[in-house]
């Protein structure tokens, strides 16, 4: 051996311990007594057509972290967001997940949004036992995934049958047409609820067209559905299909009243649709002119922090959020496993879209509000029990 | 009975788009032989162009103007840049070249203009101007029609009796031989694309009137049906492609008025398969020998 080769060998060496002990520095393992902090997955559409819903569903989630750790974090634990952008596509969401909980270690994940998403995120996060809670995927299959998946929202099922009995009782509808998307399980799912108990309270349900997600000319279907004279149209579909439907209905003459459900709740509603929105009806989660101290605190700290008016989806993702953290309060910890079963034992948890008690399914058994649009405006209507 | 003769209404309003569309791939197919999947990106151009141009309150007959421009030039640009240095390059060449700058398009669109779908302007008020018993013809839909009869007529006596035109007939006959008769090809081929992409963006405006809902990738399906639509009319042959387009819109819409909206692009590949099937050179073509 050369003297000159062993040198080299030193110096490489002394490089590679100072490596590591950058890495352990930059990780933490050495910062003591920054307190204890827990990774929570948020994922959510941040792009494509739902990307409405997922900027709120994020900023009410990440409302409700901030406030939680500038009171001081939950028992002294931090609570540190990692945003992770899903499209609303279900391949995207599995990518997403496997990288939160593989790369990231997070403790729990609040989303996603949709329930063709939620189903698809909510096996993987049984598998990898990480409790998961969707603010706002209402189908009902998304947490039969197993007992690490719960919810905040209420089930399409209740959405579906309060409608129905809206519509006949309030509305007096004879006949109902149904509208929905083939490729989305949350339109499926309300379509079968909605018609089956509009059927059940008396009423006639005339004509069922389908639609498949990403279409944009919806003359044929609304021409059928004309052909059939109905008294209302029940249509499950995000905002973005309804703005089209509700212009392509107008140009048809269709004067029927058009109802849904809570993917109508977006101020792009109003702003794509105008005044073909007035009078429309959909049920919802909560709505803003709720006078109680929660919903208003929420309204005017959104607002400070975001500058712009909360939709209604931010509420079910700040609730998520504060669920989550009562949860980990409860478990005392922040171990997956516990946090699972204190999410799993929510008992009147008074969140600001109602008080929340987990079934044995973990769904959340609550009021379901029915709103319009008036002048602009969104409008509270009515509250029903299912 | 009413609510057939709707549907017929919005078939053809829907077959017109198909048709404006299917007209760009057949005339730059009849030409260089060469299948522009660039050609939907184009549309969707267009239909960002009139956008533009109506929120930034130009008046509809100005910003229509504006959304044939603007296409054009992408059209000029990119046949100059993409498809001419591979004008003596296998056919193969230029077919993957076109699905590249296809992609580039679509992708540049999201990176630009976000992939959030935007609602178009609605500048006609919401009215039917013909009505029958039940049948509504909307302003809108009436205005698709006729504006898309207007321009296959344009592009029909262009075609017959202009010297460019019959140019343009003569390169897609036999190329060396127009050459020889003096004829600039790149220039007859440049004029092709101008006017392919000027009526794809007049179908993108005329969509995002109908419909009013734009994004990066609205020319990906419509750019493909309009694609099926000139193959079943025959390739290469202009009447083909819009007799093709109007087809392809009243077969879609009746099958989902009908049968089910599931059903509707199963009938139009379908349709496809049929033809080649049966008629491989399509309605309207004549089989020809291949040349050696």
């Amino acid at each position: 051996m050369s003297g000159k080769s062993n040198r080299t060998l030193w110096i490489a060496l002394v490089l590679v311990v100072i490596a590591v002990i950058l890495v352990l520095a930059l990780t933490g393992v050495f910062t003591k007594g920054g307190g204890e902090r827990v990774k929570i997955g948020v994922v959510v559409p941040l792009t494509g057509p739902v990307a409405v819903y997922g900027e709120g569903v994020r900023d009410g989630a990440l409302l409700a972290i901030d406030e939680i750790n500038e009171a001081g974090g939950v028992n002294g634990i931090k609570l540190v967001p990692v945003v992770e952008d899903n499209k609303a596509d279900g391949a995207e969401t599995s990518n997403v997940m496997n990288k939160l909980i593989t790369r990231d270690g997070v403790a729990a994940i609040i989303g996603p949004v949709i329930s063709a998403t939620a189903n698809v995120a909510g096996p993987i996060a049984v598998r990898e036992r990480i409790p998961m809670i969707t603010p706002t995927g209402t189908a009902i299959e998304v947490t039969l995934a197993g007992e690490y998946v719960s919810r905040t929202c209420f089930l399409d099922s209740y959405q579906g049958s309060v409608m129905a009995k809206f519509c006949r009782e309030e509305l007096k509808a004879e006949k109902a047409a149904v509208i929905f998307d083939v490729a989305n399980d949350y339109s499926i799912g309300l379509k079968d609820v909605f018609a089956e108990k509009f059927t059940e309270y008396g009423g006639e349900v005339v004509e069922i067209v389908s639609y498949t997600g990403g279409d944009s000319d919806f003359n044929a279907q609304l021409t059928r559905i004309k052909a059939a004279n109905p008294d209302v149209i029940y249509l499950p579909a995000y905002y973005s299909d309804d703005v089209l439907f509700l212009r392509q209905a107008r140009n048809l003459g269709i004067t029927a009243t058009f109802t849904g459900a809570d993917g109508w709740d977006a101020q792009e509603l109003i702003d794509g649709a105008g005044e073909l929105a007035e009078g429309c009806y959909f049920t919802t989660h909560y709505t803003p002119t709720d006078p109680s101290e929660g919903v208003q605190n929420f309204l005017a700290n959104y607002q400070e922090k975001y500058g712009k008016f909360p939709i209604v989806l931010a509420a079910l993702g700040y609730d998520a959020a504060k669920m989550l953290a009562d949860a980990i309060e409860r478990a005392g910890s922040a171990d997956p496993e516990q946090i699972k079963d204190a999410i799993n034992s929510t008992k009147d948890f008074p969140g600001i879209t109602g008080m929340i008690t987990l079934d044995e399914n973990r769904n959340p058994y609550k009021e379901i509000t029915i709103a319009t649009v008036k002048n602009g405006q969104f409008e509270l209507v009515t509250k029903l029990r299912p | 009975m009413s609510q057939l003769l709707q549907q017929l209404v919005n078939g053809l309003s829907l077959g017109s788009i198909y048709a404006l569309i299917a007209l760009g791939y057949t005339m730059v197919y009849g030409i260089i032989r060469l299948i522009n999947f660039a050609h939907g990106d184009i549309y969707m151009v267009g239909a960002f162009v009139g956008y533009f141009a109506l929120r930034g309150g130009l008046p509809l007959p100005f910003a229509f103007f504006l959304a044939m421009i603007i296409p054009a030039l992408f059209g000029l640009v990119i046949e100059f840049f993409a498809y001419r240095p591979l004008r003596n390059a296998p056919r193969i060449a230029a077919l993957i070249t076109a699905i590249g700058v296809s992609l580039f398009l679509e992708n540049l669109g999201i990176l630009v203009l976000s992939p959030d779908p935007r609602p178009f302007p609605q500048v006609l008020p919401d009215k039917s101007i013909i009505s029958y018993g039940d049948v509504n013809v909307s302003l809108t839909q009436f205005l698709m029609i006729v504006i898309t009869l207007a321009l296959m007529v344009l592009l029909t006596l262009f075609v017959h009796y202009t010297k460019t035109g019959k140019a343009m007939r003569a390169v897609s006959q036999d190329r060396e031989a127009a050459q020889l008769m003096g004829i600039n090809i790149n220039r007859i081929i440049s004029v092709t694309f101008v006017i392919g992409s000027a009526l794809a963006g007049a179908a993108g405006v005329l969509v995002g009137l109908y419909i009013p809902r734009i994004e990066p990738l609205m020319g990906v399906m419509y750019g493909l049906k309009a694609f099926v639509a000139a193959v079943i009319g025959g390739i290469g042959i202009i009447p083909g492609a819009m007799l093709g387009g109007v087809l392809m819109g009243l077969a879609e819409t009746l099958v989902t008025g009908f049968l089910a909206s599931t059903w509707r692009d199963a009938i139009a590949f379908g349709l496809l398969i049929l033809i080649l099937l049966i008629k491989p050179s399509g309605i309207f073509g004549t089989s020809s020998r291949t040349k050696v």
